[in-house]
């Protein structure tokens, strides 16, 4: 019922600011394509070759998707919903996969289990390292399920069954396919597990179409098959996400309702999560483990490791900050100034999500050649880079909670005399605050696991944890890649421990 | 006579082809307590917001302390500098500030020094003073409600706009609070609108009643005018209990003849077949030795402890529901009569 209200230049520019950034590999691309012509890009795209490809890429993500909704879903239930023992303990080790980056799990269980590669491999390793995507989300949404509802259902004659699959489910579906929107991103974008598992999908064969015959305009046509690919998921994902707004009369305390969980049941679902975490954690650990106790060929120089470690974390903590300050004004326009063009300007920022992080290095290349010659082949265009690709975290996060928060706050700031941008500073901002810092570690944390960008735009001679990792498995010379894949995991799980935190203070704070 | 705090002019408002607001006129005078009394859903919300300036009217115009602030079309004054403040229905207390924090708001062109006295003043006045460092989610409801009566007050405003501020409440604590909240109203000599669904609160507690029925405004009166002489039928049921029986009345006559005899209306009324309204208070059973103005049959009989109520079947066969003390309370089947205190109100029938 409120007025639509025009969002003010100081929040309007900015955005668009952003927008224009992550639309850059758009234009790179499209710029590859038409210098090319038409008659060689049809030639790319419609041959058996790539034909195959699609269908690859589709079944992977495809089998991904799948497979980390089962496990995100039934991890977010077992955590929130049940009343079995330790779930606080469950939630946070279901949550560790997100501190392992794909190449890193891919590479361990391959020194585990050499035959693995392929489909199976790359589909393992990377629903291993999606759900978590689903499940977080989910378990926020699941929380704030009015338990009310769940018992007039039961009392209207529904079975636990029907309560579960028509009533819970469905209110939390806007959080299982905004979970499955960033899979199935993630795996169309995914270089390090496909490549070390070897199964040819569309980013690895543009990587090979730049790195080896240096062929930009096949991996441009390539490419643009994937940002089409992304396109139509980010409409699909906005047209499943319909409106689930709950209704609800008056503000009795939402009571903490547990499912009553019989010893049985309750066996069988800390055995499912226990295998999931052997496979998503243990497995990884594990092998680190052997790792740093084997012999290394080359000796491990601490002052490099070292080295790594401050690069990775410099360049995460700027790419958060950096993203963070870009998204603040794209989360505030989509839910302050709903209109057209915040929506758009919201939405065009997954475009870019969804396309391989080579794509993003080579076409911020080009721009750095181009507009941003300072900058190039130094830390900030590596930033901007990693800003590009990880910009949907940070909005994400930023736009739910700024949308739990009440406009009333922000009308009551009004009448006492704020305007509309101290309003935003004072109130907007601060209450959204843990959101935002939640984006922030989704960006760090990203960036820190982040690969192929790295490797492209960092300076001559940078190594971070990522660019190290890389370097010595694709050699199998594991020992040395100990040392740093240890750091890479500590520096990455304190954000996810901060992630975890803030999804169960959260949901403590709308169930007391 | 000082500038009116309000002044609302032929002011509608539609959203889509929905008319929230039909030619709405409102006078409010500085000092003054106003209570906007209407049914849910019938615009009550969009006026405070159109008056905050969270709306624009698409007719009309809105003047706060003789300043024009809103005209369809060409002015509109945004919220932060109308000088008119709110309380939301549920408080809404900046989560991210503590009590003091939370009444300064408002106060950031005052030194330190005067904010710091400002909001102890404040305090004060709304029985809180040791509270400052408190977050919004340690205090009760009602708390709750009086700092955000305080954080509005702060700035001294030309206006305090109240939606609903008692309705979110626990029945055990609203009036206590309401009392409360009215008195440092009146003590703060602020002006205020608040909008409320309760008869009750805005008769007991208002110095003005606006009537607000289908979008439109029926009748602004004071409480006492308001429940003896509603402008119309609808009004007049709306503002509390009332018996309806046919009558008619002649012309010269300032008299009804209905099922109760002949009564002396309040109102202005045509001649003609008319409805009388009767408030049920003013029915009693009649003493022996008066000459009652009617009797019938008792059809329902229920106890509430200190009072009752009787449904008795006049001889016309209306039925009229009377409020009568629990001692002796007429079971049914008994003959009763009727005697009417004081004038009734009559609306020529359309």
């Amino acid at each position: 019922m409120n007025q639509k209200v025009r969002a003010p230049w100081a929040v309007m520019l900015p955005a668009l600011f952003g927008a224009i950034i992550t639309l850059l590999p758009l234009w790179y691309l499209l710029d590859q394509v038409i210098r090319s012509g038409w008659e060689s890009f049809s030639n790319e795209i419609f041959q058996d070759r790539t034909a195959r490809l699609v269908v690859r890429s589709f079944l992977l993500t495809a089998t991904v998707t799948l497979g980390s909704v089962a496990i995100g879903v039934f991890a977010a239930w077992t955590t929130t919903m049940t009343a079995i023992r330790g779930r606080a303990v469950l939630l946070i080790l279901l949550s560790v996969p997100l501190a392992i980056p794909s190449y890193l799990a891919a590479f361990a269980w391959l020194s585990w289990q050499p035959g693995l590669s392929g489909f199976r491999g790359a589909a393992l390793v990377l629903t291993l390292a999606c759900y978590p995507y689903v499940m977080l989300p989910v378990a926020a949404a699941l929380r704030r399920v009015d338990p009310a509802q769940i018992e007039v259902a039961r009392s209207l004659g529904s079975s636990s069954f029907d309560v579960i699959f028509r009533l819970v489910l469905r209110q939390v579906r806007t959080a299982i396919v905004g979970g499955a929107l960033l899979v199935a991103l993630y795996v169309l974008s995914d270089f390090g597990a496909v490549a070390a598992m070897r199964y040819e999908v569309f980013t690895w064969v543009i990587y090979g179409a730049y790195r080896s015959g240096f062929n930009p305009a096949r991996a441009a046509s390539l490419s643009m098959v994937l940002v089409l690919a992304a396109a139509v998921l980010v409409v699909l994902e906005s047209r499943v996400r319909g409106r689930g707004s709950m209704a609800r009369i008056g503000k009795g305390l939402a009571r903490n309702i547990r499912w009553k969980t019989r010893v049985s049941s309750a066996v069988v679902s800390w055995m499912i999560a226990a295998v999931i975490i052997a496979a998503g954690v243990g497995v990884p650990v594990f092998s680190v483990i052997d790792w740093v106790q084997r012999d290394s060929a080359t000796a491990v120089d601490s002052g490099l490791v070292f080295e790594s470690i401050v690069n990775s974390f410099q360049i995460g903590l700027f790419t958060a900050i950096a993203a963070t300050l870009i998204a603040l004004p794209i989360g505030i326009g989509v839910v302050r100034f709903s209109s057209w063009s915040t929506t758009s300007i919201e939405r065009s920022t997954y475009i870019s999500h969804a396309l391989p992080g080579i794509v993003v290095a080579i076409s911020l290349v080009y721009a750095g050649v181009r507009l941003l010659r300072p900058v190039y082949q130094e830390i900030p265009l590596l930033i901007l880079g990693q800003v590009v690709l990880f910009l949907p975290l940070a909005v994400a996060s930023i736009r739910m909670s700024i949308e739990q928060s009440s406009v009333r706050l922000e009308e009551v700031s009004r009448s006492l005399g704020l305007g509309q941008m101290m309003t935003i500073f004072k109130v907007t901002i601060p209450i959204a605050l843990p959101g935002i810092a939640g984006g922030a570690a989704l960006v760090m944390l990203a960036t820190v696991k982040e690969l192929p960008t790295t490797l492209l735009l960092r300076p001559t001679g940078t190594e971070t944890l990522a660019t190290s990792i890389w370097k010595y498995s694709t050699v199998t010379d594991y020992a040395a890649v100990g040392p740093y894949a240890v750091a890479l995991m500590l520096l990455a799980a304190v954000p996810t421990a901060v992630l975890s935190a803030i999804t169960i203070v959260k949901g403590r704070a709308h169930s007391t | 006579m000082s500038t009116p705090a309000l002044v609302v002019r032929g002011v509608s408002h539609s959203y889509g082809d929905h008319r929230v607001l039909d030619d709405v006129n409102l006078v409010v005078e500085q000092g003054s307590l106003t209570a906007i009394l209407g049914p849910s859903g019938e615009g009550k919300t969009t006026l405070l917001r159109l008056i905050s300036g969270f709306e624009q009217p698409d007719v009309g115009e809105i003047e706060i302390a003789g300043r024009l602030v809103a005209s369809a079309g060409n002015v509109s004054i945004p919220p932060e500098k109308r000088g008119v403040t709110i309380v939301p229905q549920e408080g809404s207390l900046f989560p991210h500030l503590t009590v003091a924090g939370n009444i300064a708001f408002g106060l950031r062109t005052h030194s330190t020094t005067d904010r710091k006295k400002r909001v102890s003043e404040l305090l004060d006045m709304i029985g809180l003073s040791g509270y400052e460092n408190r977050r919004p989610e340690e205090l009760s409801g009602g708390m709750q409600q009086r700092v955000a009566l305080a954080r509005a007050l702060a700035p001294s405003p030309d206006l305090i706009l109240l939606d609903e501020p008692f309705s979110a409440l626990d029945t055990s604590m609203r009036e206590q609070v309401r009392d409360e909240v009215m008195t440092t109203l009146r003590d703060a000599g602020a002006t205020a609108v608040w909008v409320t669904h309760d008869q009750q609160e805005a008769l007991s507690t208002a110095d003005q009643v606006s009537v607000l029925l289908h979008g439109h405004i029926a009748q602004t009166t004071d409480p006492v005018t308001l429940y003896r002489k509603p402008v119309t039928r609808e009004v007049a049921e709306f503002v509390g209990d009332a018996v309806v029986l046919r009558g008619h009345v002649d012309s010269g006559h300032n008299t009804a003849h209905c099922g109760l005899g002949n009564l002396s209306v309040a109102n202005d009324v045509r001649a003609g077949d008319v409805d009388v309204l009767l408030r049920p208070e003013q029915l009693v059973t009649a003493e022996s030795t008066s000459q009652p103005h009617g009797v019938g049959i008792v059809t329902l009989s229920r106890f509430f402890g200190h009072d009752g109520i009787v449904v008795v079947r006049l001889e016309t066969g209306e039925l009229i529901e009377m409020r009568l003390h629990a001692m002796n309370l007429p079971q049914p089947g008994d003959s009763v009569s009727v005697t009417v205190n004081g004038a009734v109100l009559a609306y020529n029938c359309l």
